[in-house]
């Protein structure tokens, strides 16, 4: 799997952030998850533009107040 | 969720920007008190009592004091003048409330945007605001010996001045929003307001130009017609817009533009792309993620939302956390 964000902050201390705060806790979280149940895996920035379709999801999140799971029917 | 946590210590430790965490596992500090007697030195039993309890995550891995408004945790100045700009009391009063961004996105040099905020700040060097402060000098106008010399007359009211506007064919546009109400910097931010971009530019181009005959007036002695300040103004905006235009061809060579399209992936691979939208009104967070496959075809989606709202940061990578924590 390929995660995809478009923020350059989160890939770039993914991968060589250092520290300790409540942010970096976050990160190593995901660096956890990267290496074990998810050891494929790759995060990767992408441009704004390019992930318009997470981003219309997330923006849809504001205004319901449920989780919503999409699958094909 | 994890970040509920990392709130809760945050609300009971709002004033406490050195936030302790504690090792793996351990619910508090026991067995590393040594470490941590600074907090028992600094803060009231009571406080220090709440701290050394604070729950803790479990993937929390180092016992280390840590600095909250800095994302690695290490203190540095820049921060901490950030946090007593925006959260000081002390401060807060001596704001003036005002769209101050109006000022600042100007395309025009720093020292015109400089000089904007010094007018509508009040604290341009005028005779009015000289006397207010003690300083022995005359209050009549420089330029025309008749008025009170304040940011108002002078660059609105002045016959001179409104002659240099007549000179731009700025003022009968000035001249309607020019009401006998409003303060100086309230006209400023108006006319701003309502003008377009080249506009704008002269405007503020010719009050730094109005007041510089004023200075030259007060210490040379020296008094300009109404074109020679017009002119001033023109001239500096030309040449400076001239080098802007030399800027922009020197970096223009060495941008390359990229593809923004999303793009397919390898065969059997799949991809998620995640992303998190912020609304300060509704104080929450979105979280979308969005798995599709190797062609492109849409595999699942999922969002969710959390409240409190986060900052930025902070906000793309818990949405990342989670679209991993739904993937794996």
């Amino acid at each position: 799997m390929d995660f995809e964000t478009d923020s350059k902050v989160v890939v770039d201390s993914i991968y060589k952030g250092d520290g300790v705060s409540d942010f970096m806790a976050i990160i190593h979280d995901c660096r956890h998850l990267l290496m074990t149940n998810l050891a494929n895996s790759d995060v990767k920035f992408i441009r704004r533009q390019t992930n318009n379709v997470a981003h219309s999801l997330a923006m849809e999140m504001l205004v319901s107040s449920y989780i919503l799971i999409f699958h094909i029917v | 969720m994890n970040g509920g946590i990392y709130f809760s210590m945050e609300s009971i430790l709002v004033t406490r920007p050195c936030l302790p965490s504690a090792p793996n596992g351990s619910a508090g500090y026991v067995g590393c008190t040594h470490c941590w007697s600074f907090i028992r030195y600094v803060f009231d039993p009571g406080t220090a009592s709440q701290i050394l309890q604070t729950p803790l995550l479990p993937s929390v891995r180092s016992d280390t004091a840590t600095w909250r408004y800095e994302k690695n945790g290490i203190y540095s100045v820049r921060s901490a003048y950030r946090d007593i700009i925006h959260n000081t009391d002390v401060l807060l009063q001596h704001r003036v409330p005002r769209h101050w961004s109006t000022i600042w996105k100007l395309k025009l040099p720093l020292k015109i945007k400089n000089f904007l905020w010094r007018i509508c700040r009040n604290c341009l060097s005028t005779r009015m605001r000289l006397l207010a402060k003690g300083v022995d000098c005359p209050n009549i106008c420089v330029v025309c010996n008749d008025h009170d010399e304040d940011g108002k007359h002078l660059f609105f009211e002045c016959n001179k001045s409104i002659g240099c506007w007549q000179r731009l064919s700025l003022w009968n546009s000035i001249q309607q929003m020019c009401s006998p109400s409003l303060s100086c910097s309230e006209v400023i931010f108006v006319v701003l307001q309502q003008f377009d971009v080249p506009q704008q530019q002269i405007f503020s181009v010719a009050l730094w130009s109005i007041w510089k005959h004023r200075n030259n007036k007060v210490w040379n002695n020296i008094v300009e017609t109404t074109q020679q300040i017009g002119e001033r103004a023109n001239s500096f905006l030309s040449s400076w817009k001239n080098a802007q235009v030399m800027n922009l061809c020197n970096t223009a060579n060495n941008t390359h533009h990229e593809i923004t399209r999303w793009i397919k992936l390898t065969v059997g691979r799949f991809k998620c792309n995640v992303d998190t939208a912020f609304s300060t009104s509704l104080n929450k967070v979105g979280f979308g993620a969005c798995i599709r496959d190797a062609e492109g075809n849409f595999v699942a989606g999922r969002t969710t939302s959390f409240t409190p709202s986060l900052d930025v940061d902070m906000g793309e990578a818990t949405g990342l956390l989670h679209a991993m924590q739904w993937a794996k």
